[in-house]
């Protein structure tokens, strides 16, 4: 009988690619526009949908959640919080931090987006 | 002597399935010292046919469960969170710190009721968004890649004159 042992590289999720990917598919689509009803809804699935492809091209063996929240800028507030039942040695969530400071990515002076990532492991 | 205290040892560890982390060396000399005070007084099992090779302790051992023995319950769950959320938020208005600790405790609680659901095997993820309502538009997606068959989520979005809130639980199973 023999026992599956992940390669240690294969588990480790590692932030910074994460915060790259982030960083890059919300500046890439939203960067220069300004808010539009009409295109929000295609604008947060090509978000989600492209981070979904660069983390999978990462090649770790995780599952993947994403999440992303497009919000026109009014003066309006917005607060999100998680709560997870997982296995604290394998999985967790990015960015990681515990009050609603998220990261926010800009677009002309519009909306602003918020693109949250969540993995587990297989 | 030496030899049956150590198959009797190896024994031991398998019939009690071990999910230790020590090597099985450390945990077959700590139990040839007990054995050794207890002399061969502590049998009292049958030897197992063609079990005489000694393994090694193994972490977690195979269920041969190719899916979940019982499925997420999407229905139940959404009424949770429609309950959760109408309980919570019936009356409130939207206040920044109000609605900071809304979000916390609200998350907790959603992820409380669910885990009392008693659903093996599924991991649990919950995430609460709150927002004021402000004239402005908004747009929350999510997506996942995961295994369709074993694994899915619950949504519901509530709103009341000075605020809205959406709640979405993730279950993931883990195999």
């Amino acid at each position: 009988m023999e026992e599956f042992h992940p390669h240690s590289d294969e588990m480790i999720f590692n932030a910074e690619e994460a915060h790259n990917i982030v960083k890059e598919c919300i500046e890439g689509i939203l960067g220069k526009v300004d808010y539009n009803h009409n295109k929000v809804n295609q604008w947060t699935a090509t978000i989600v949908e492209q981070s979904l492809t660069h983390l999978v091209k990462l090649g770790k063996t995780y599952k993947y959640i994403v999440t992303c929240a497009v919000m026109q800028k009014c003066g309006a507030g917005l607060h999100t919080a998680s709560s997870c039942f997982w296995d604290t040695t394998t999985d967790g969530k990015f960015p990681h931090s515990d009050s609603s400071k998220i990261k926010d990515g800009e677009c002309a002076t519009c909306c602003s987006a918020v693109l949250q990532i969540i993995f587990l492991a297989v | 002597m030496s030899d049956i205290a150590k198959d009797k040892a190896a024994r031991l560890l398998k019939k009690r399935g071990s999910v230790s982390s020590l090597s099985s060396h450390e945990v077959r000399a700590k139990e040839i010292l007990g054995k050794n005070k207890d002399s061969m007084s502590t049998v009292s099992y049958m030897d197992e046919p063609g079990h005489d090779i000694p393994r090694l302790a193994v972490q977690l051992e195979n269920t041969y469960q190719l899916g979940p023995a019982k499925r997420f319950p999407v229905v139940t769950v959404n009424n949770i969170l429609k309950d959760v959320l109408t309980n919570y938020l019936q009356e409130e208005k939207y206040e920044a710190e109000l609605c900071r600790q809304m979000t916390k405790t609200i998350s907790e609680v959603i992820k409380a009721r669910v885990k009392d659901l008693m659903i093996p095997r599924y991991k649990i993820i919950v995430i609460v968004h709150i927002g004021q309502l402000n004239e402005q538009s908004m747009r929350i997606g999510s997506r996942c890649i995961w295994d369709p068959a074993s694994d899915t989520f619950s949504s519901y979005a509530f709103k009341n004159t000075s605020l809205f809130a959406l709640a979405n639980v993730y279950a993931v199973y883990f195999e």
